[in-house]
């Protein structure tokens, strides 16, 4: 998972939990605000009350001739009463309390306060009703929902805009550094501009790093071609004194044949030093990937140079290309030393009058992958060497002299270049069958 | 015929100038840059035999001066160097062929016999052969005017017999020149048996195939006048 896409979860995730966290705790808080608000109401209308009667009397609320004095508003709210009581303790309570008002019961939030005034005692009762505190408390949720999910919603797209602005320097990184680099000579080593310092540190150390690999690989091309150069030049001095040791007719039969014995041992020094150098080679990228290989083109092509051979060993082979596949950005030579490769050992491990196989097709689904196969009717490899086939010097038991073990090698190297894979099956006494399979398109 | 070699390497120079004077050119070696320049100040040459990696000046650079001089000796590139595009830049730079070292001597007469025929055109286009003629330039075998079918690698492993005639071929060196561009996959040296096997039946119908011979344990010559 992307670094940007973790943090967005996690980024995420955290607003819901604290979002969750406050629905839990807000209806409590809410209700509990509602009721400290309702009761420092009652409490300042207590003292506007009294401040009333200490300047006007209580007669501006109790009638000359009544005992007490109520007022409730129109929807049956609110409601002061005040009434003269007999002395006793002080009252200054706000509790909750049933009241009817005339034909039906509400429950009031009251505060009950006594006081004296003039010799008398007075009781003072303020009520707001449940009902309409419960109004206020649902008021008071509603806007505080709707003010956290504004904040929530903000705050998670300023992380998300910073953190983007904050990551974009790992990301160019990423993608100049590593994406689609598969090679040192397609490195970038332009710096990247960011003020973040571990960045900063990860893209120097990077660019070290991609110089080491890329001199690296300058050295293995220069060894190469040294290679090339110093082991050959020697090897065709020899080889030009040996042909020209053979067109001397001086020479007895016997050391005419050393020297088709020494032959044969210069060349095949020569053909592992060149199989060597391709492998070489081809790791060291020195090859252009620039054809478009049509796969029944190249059948068709190595089939035909294999015609002779088929003919002289009396094979026959089978070629089922349908449909054709294109591959791009392929090195078409390589492609076709891949091919033969694989089909001359067909040819050779197979058994007199036998067949070979050539067949394109796409797998059957979900795999869906094109795949070529080269199938024998040969000898087959026992199990046992199939999982160290392609690694160099692997010769099998039925390997004539003229075999070196590179061919395989060589098969796989190519392949890989390629990005191809390779797959082997075999039954001994069946024959074998290699299977390429291309990329997904 | 006139050749001059251009070698650094002493002891390979050494061979090569050994064969080729045994093939009867009049050699002239060449170890660097300048000598080379000397010597094509001197006098004219049919074949120049240009290694690319000289110790003094880069192959290609003489090459090119070669050919601003406007000599008319036929080049042949032999370099260690195989990669692809120098082989093309030297023949695009006028160069008649390329050979990648090691190449076998004999190969190197055949395309040099090939340069030949294709630059100043034979006397005789067919080459005569036992009781048989062999076209090389269309690539035909011919007895009494009579056109005999080969397969292209039958004709090919005969011609080069035929071109290197008198001296014996192994089987190594006919299978190299016959699968030399293809990828080193050890050749088999049977199936060169099974072509002179073939060559000999199908020759054989017309007249005898005696100059054809299997020099055992070493090979085949075509043994002709």
């Amino acid at each position: 998972m992307r670094l940007s896409t973790k943090f967005s979860l996690f980024n995420a995730l955290s607003r819901v939990a604290i979002v969750l966290l406050l629905v839990g705790v807000l209806p409590g808080t809410m209700s509990r605000l509602a009721l400290l608000t309702t009761d420092q109401r009652l409490a300042q209308t207590k003292d506007k009350v009294l401040r009333l009667v200490y300047r006007q009397g209580v007669s501006a609320f109790i009638e000359r001739g009544q005992k007490s004095y109520g007022s409730y508003n129109l929807l049956k709210e609110e409601f002061i009463s005040l009434e003269e009581i007999p002395p006793g303790p002080n009252i200054n309570v706000i509790e909750d309390s049933k009241r009817a008002v005339e034909d039906e019961i509400v429950t009031y939030r009251v505060l009950s306060y006594s006081f004296a005034q003039q010799g008398r005692h007075y009781l003072l009762e303020i009520g707001r009703s449940v009902g309409s505190i419960g109004e206020t408390e649902r008021n008071f949720r509603r806007y505080a929902f709707f003010i956290l999910v504004v904040a929530v919603g903000l705050t998670t797209l300023a992380d998300l805009a910073f953190f983007r602005y904050l990551v974009e320097p790992l990301r160019t990184i990423i993608r100049r550094r590593l994406r689609d680099v598969r090679h040192p000579a397609a490195f970038n080593f332009d710096p990247i501009g960011t003020s973040t310092d571990d960045f900063r540190y990860l893209d120097q150390s990077l660019r070290e790093m991609m110089t080491t690999v890329r001199l690296s690989f300058e050295k293995e091309r220069k060894f190469i071609a040294d290679a090339s150069h110093e082991l050959l030049t020697p090897l065709a001095t020899l080889q030009y004194r040996l042909d020209n040791m053979l067109g001397d007719e001086a020479l007895s039969e016997e050391n005419q044949l050393r020297v088709v014995e020494s032959q044969r041992t210069v060349y095949r020094l020569r053909a592992i030093i060149k199989s060597l150098l391709l492998i070489s080679k081809i790791e060291n990228d020195q090859f252009e990937r620039t054809d478009t290989v049509s796969v029944a083109a190249l059948v068709a092509e190595v089939a035909d140079e294999a015609q002779e051979r088929l003919a002289v060993l009396e094979l026959r082979l089978d070629q089922q290309v349908e449909p054709d596949y294109q591959l791009n950005g392929a090195n078409r030579g390589l492609l076709f030393t891949l091919l033969f490769n694989l089909v001359n050992n067909a040819l050779k491990y197979n058994r007199p009058g036998g067949d070979v196989l050539v067949r394109g097709g796409y797998r059957p689904a979900p795999d869906g992958r094109y795949e070529l196969e080269v199938r024998d009717t040969g000898l087959g490899i026992a199990s046992e060497r199939l999982a160290t086939l392609f690694r160099r010097f692997n010769k099998g038991a039925a390997a004539d002299a003229d075999s070196y073990g590179l061919g395989l090698s060589i098969v796989k190297t190519i392949a890989e270049l390629h990005r191809l894979e390779v797959e082997v099956n075999s039954i001994e006494g069946l024959g074998t069958s290699f299977r390429v399979v291309f990329p997904p398109a | 015929m006139t050749v001059l070699l251009i070698e650094d390497e002493r002891a390979l120079a050494k061979e090569l100038a050994f064969f080729l004077h045994q093939h009867g050119f009049a050699c002239t070696v060449a170890r660097n840059g300048q000598d080379a320049s000397q010597a094509t100040a001197d006098m004219p040459f049919d074949f120049i035999l240009l290694d690319l990696g000289l110790p003094d000046t880069d192959g290609l650079a003489l090459l090119a001066e070669f050919k601003e001089n406007g000599l008319a000796a036929a080049i042949i590139i032999l370099t260690a160097r195989g990669a692809v595009e120098d082989r093309i830049r030297g023949l695009e730079m006028g160069a008649d062929d390329y050979l990648a070292k090691p190449f076998s001597l004999p190969e190197l007469l055949a395309r040099m016999h090939a340069i030949t025929r294709r630059r100043f055109g034979l006397s005789k286009p067919l080459v005569p052969m036992g009781e048989f003629e062999l076209d090389v330039q269309s690539r035909r075998v011919l007895h009494q005017g009579e056109l005999i079918t080969l397969s292209l690698k039958e004709f090919d492993v005969l011609a080069y017999l035929v071109l290197n005639r008198n001296r014996v071929l192994t089987r190594l060196q006919l299978s190299e020149h016959i699968w030399g561009n293809l990828p080193d996959t050890g050749f088999d040296s049977n199936y060169i048996d099974a072509h002179i096997k073939n060559l000999r039946k199908k020759l054989g119908r017309f007249a005898s195939t005696d100059w054809l011979e299997t020099v055992r344990g070493l090979g085949y010559r075509a043994t002709l006048k």
